[in-house]
């Protein structure tokens, strides 16, 4: 019986796992690849660390100081290693997992997944046509280009105009495709400004706001799509359709918290962040079982996602040890006027220490006075020069500003 | 606007204010909301320079592209140069993250170094 089982072996569970190790537990990483780093390794572009370390790596560079840290902490790697599924038992919980050795039973007291998220599909924003080769998404194609040096196409059109699909217009640019095209709905880019000024501004590459595909034409491969304009509201605006030619399409059209396998084992899912329900330890609602990094929430910055790692490891050693601080009754965070989704959902310990939170503003806003309210009761409030829907933010939360409430609203206004 | 006068976005913080750069033989920089913005593009105006993340060919490893970058920022103008000549290199594994790939990649004076390590694996 192993104490701690990481399931992934990407930034998230390579920042949980020697967190947790150098507390002394038996701690194990499942990866199903054949090497750590997850998305790191084909993230070569810099920007990585600026918030932990103050200087800016690449992704493997990152990736590199956490898989040091692993094989320093003595945590145990299996590469190669799918989870199939999970039972919980009276003292744990039995893993069924494909192994290069074949299908193993791995038995541990507690469990964290860090299995990060997936990207939406063309059937998700509703591109309709043809399925012919050629329609990829922006993480396969950087996948392609940075590890394997194969572009997807010589004429490709990138659907959304956020930070993956700005990186990977770059690559593909530098790497020497033809001609590239980039559409999105936003009025502006939703990437950083960074991105949208040194991937794509800098090289002119063409780009259309308030233009999405409406159908992907091609019998076995991409011949072309059909652009329509849209409104603010994303609408399309009928007979504003153009043909436009291409041999690929690329779509950068979001992530989704890949929580299918926690949602198997019982766990509460939000139905805002599509991550489960976590506690400020980020304990799932199975005893037990902890989840961190982008399975939780999508986050901006790989730093912000490995700091849940590290106060999930608080979490796994307060679990083992047979949890002394759970409140009686937990307060529950919840997205309020104007926000998208807050993580964590529910404040469930008494503890010391103040919790860092979460959340997506679910407007653009100059000037926005953010407040935590409960009732009419504004509990705490802070000034944010500028929000917007596609930067989450941040904010303190004091634990003594939480006595005897039930539920705290997080409200932009 | 004069040939040289540029118009930029400000990367200082997520509302990226449109900067116009008149490049005379002082700057002014106008369109920006705080002074970050001024900061940023006096910077910007007079060397624009950009780090290159890029990979190169690598024989006998466990991946046909091995991940470089500058060591530095390079001059935008040369980035196109710079991916000329890393465009027919092969290297050849092993290799230690950090390692020289090519020294002062066109003629900028900044080296290309390796993302990470890449074991022999044939």
């Amino acid at each position: 019986m192993k104490d701690v089982v990481v399931i992934g072996g990407g930034p998230s569970g390579l920042a949980a796992a020697p967190e947790i190790g150098k507390k002394g537990y038996d701690v194990t990483i499942l990866e199903r690849n054949g090497e750590l780093g997850g998305l790191l390794q084909q993230c070569i572009h810099e920007g990585f660390g600026t918030l932990l370390f103050d200087k800016s790596l690449s992704g493997p560079e990152f990736a590199d100081i956490f898989i040091n840290r692993v094989h320093d902490t003595g945590v145990k790697v299996e590469l190669e290693t799918y989870v199939k599924s999970v039972e919980k038992r009276e003292d744990g919980f039995e893993m069924t997992a494909v192994t290069p050795k074949g299908v193993e039973i791995i038995k541990t007291r507690s469990l964290v997944y860090a299995i990060g998220c997936r990207e939406r599909n063309r059937f998700e924003i509703k591109i309709g046509g043809t399925r012919p080769a050629g329609v990829l998404t922006a993480g396969t194609v950087q996948r392609l280009v940075n590890l394997y040096g194969v572009l997807p196409g010589k004429n490709p059109i990138i659907v959304g105009g956020g930070d993956v699909g700005l990186i990977v217009a770059r690559h593909l640019y530098l790497e020497g495709v033809e001609s590239i095209l980039m559409v999105y709905p936003e009025e502006f880019f939703s990437g950083l400004p960074r991105n949208a000024q040194q991937c794509i501004l800098d090289f002119d590459i063409p780009y259309r706001p308030r233009t999405t595909v409406k159908r992907i034409l091609g019998d076995k491969k991409v011949e072309a799509v059909e652009l329509v304009k849209v409104d603010e509201n994303w609408d399309m605006i009928q007979g504003t359709e153009e043909i436009y030619r291409c041999d690929s399409v690329i779509l950068s059209v979001g992530l989704v918290p890949y929580s299918e396998k926690v949602e198997e084992l019982g766990a509460e899912i939000d139905c805002k962040t599509n991550g489960p329900v976590v506690d400020e330890f980020f304990e799932t609602t199975v005893e037990g079982v902890f989840s961190v990094g982008n399975l939780v929430q999508i986050f901006d910055y790989v730093d912000d996602a490995v700091q849940t790692s590290f106060v999930a490891a608080q979490g796994v050693d307060k679990y083992l040890k047979g949890f002394s601080s759970k409140r009686d009754k937990p307060v529950k965070l919840k997205p309020g006027k104007n926000v998208g989704t807050v993580t964590p959902q529910v404040i469930a310990h008494d503890a010391d220490d103040d919790i860092k939170i979460f959340f997506r503003p679910g407007i653009e806003k100059e000037g926005a006075r953010i407040e935590l309210t409960s009732g009419k009761e504004v509990l705490k409030h802070q000034k944010k020069r500028y929000v917007r829907p596609s930067t989450l933010e941040e904010m303190e939360l004091p634990r003594d500003i939480l006595s005897k409430k039930k539920e705290v609203m997080v409200d932009v206004r | 606007m004069s040939d040289e006068d540029r118009e930029v976005l400000c990367v200082r913080c997520p509302k990226g204010c449109r900067l116009k750069l008149f490049i005379d033989e002082n700057i002014v920089v106008k369109g920006q909301e705080c002074k970050l913005g001024v900061d940023y593009g006096k910077k910007e105006a007079r060397h624009p320079e950009r780090e290159v993340p890029t990979t190169v060919k690598i024989k006998n490893a466990r991946w046909p592209r091995l991940p470089v970058r500058s060591k530095k920022s390079v001059p935008l103008a040369k980035i196109d140069e710079v991916m000329e000549e890393l465009r027919g290199l092969k290297v050849e594994a092993p290799v230690k993250k950090g390692e020289v790939i090519v020294q002062n990649v066109a003629d900028t004076s900044v080296d290309i170094i390796a993302e990470r390590d890449m074991e022999r694996e044939v």
